[in-house]
């Protein structure tokens, strides 16, 4: 396999850019933060021989770059931060977003591998087997991790009055 | 067991939720999206590789650094040693 071309690149940028970027700033609540990690995701896609994979695993690559580029700036925030705050156990690296749409209030509720999840389950349709891959966790811990998400997405939407049931 | 203890969600929750999750793609945020062209990032990540790759070969270089340093004080120290008792002489 080889790197991608000029031409294949742009191609690959033009289909994936945009919801990758969904995506971050969907986990991450920030705009610039997701701004950031597209460029740098793309910038790691052209090091890596994936010329010959096609348009949908090429896609599925892209986010993967990009999930472990969030997991990279969580772990560098939680080593960061003070010894005294470890040790109280008050640590809490995950700013809160700052989505600006009313739609997005509950999902800000949930934490950020829990939005993840819920992302790459529905909105990108991927198999529990890629969302693993994604997110470096095994295939049995996501059915339970996505379930739980599930149940408090679902809590989050009955409390506020937003599902059929309410 | 497992699948029996998570399937506790009814088929209008999962359907509620799927809707969530649509609304939630398609709503557009208002923050402006910053992203390049790619024939600029294309460069970006061309100088980026470069870069590291001039790192990567610089960096046994950078890291003798410090033993060439030391190994230089440790030569002129036993030169001066050595020159002690003639410079003494002379002074």
């Amino acid at each position: 396999m080889a790197r991608l071309d000029e031409p294949a690149f742009a191609a690959c940028y033009q289909r994936n850019s945009r919801a990758l970027w969904s995506y971050l700033y969907r986990v991450t609540g920030k705009a610039a933060d997701a701004d950031d990690l597209v460029q740098e995701a793309f910038c790691r896609l052209l090091q890596a021989d994936i010329g010959g994979l096609a348009e949908e695993e090429q896609r599925r690559y892209v986010f993967r770059i990009g999930t472990n580029l969030l997991a990279d700036r969580w772990r560098r925030a939680t080593q960061e931060a003070s010894w005294l705050d470890r040790l109280r156990g008050t640590i809490d690296v995950h700013v809160q977003p700052d989505y600006d749409d009313s739609v997005s209030r509950e999902f800000a509720a949930l934490k950020p591998r829990e939005r993840a999840l819920l992302w790459l389950a529905y909105v990108e349709g991927e198999s529990h087997e890629d969302i693993a891959n994604a997110l470096g966790l095994s295939r049995g811990s996501i059915k339970v991790l996505l379930s739980r998400a599930r149940g408090r997405l679902r809590d989050l939407l009955v409390a506020k009055g937003l599902t059929a049931r309410a | 067991m497992v699948e029996w203890l998570l399937g506790t969600m009814s088929a209008d929750e999962e359907q509620d939720i799927a809707a969530y999750m649509s609304r939630l793609a398609t709503a557009s945020p208002r923050h402006a999206v910053h992203l390049p062209a790619a024939d600029v990032l294309w460069v970006k990540a061309q100088l980026l590789a470069r870069w590291e790759a001039e790192r990567r070969v610089q960096a046994p270089l950078d890291a003798i650094e410090p033993f060439q340093i030391g190994a230089g004080l440790v030569a002129a120290g036993i030169l001066l040693f050595w020159s002690l008792p003639a410079l003494l002489r002379v002074i």
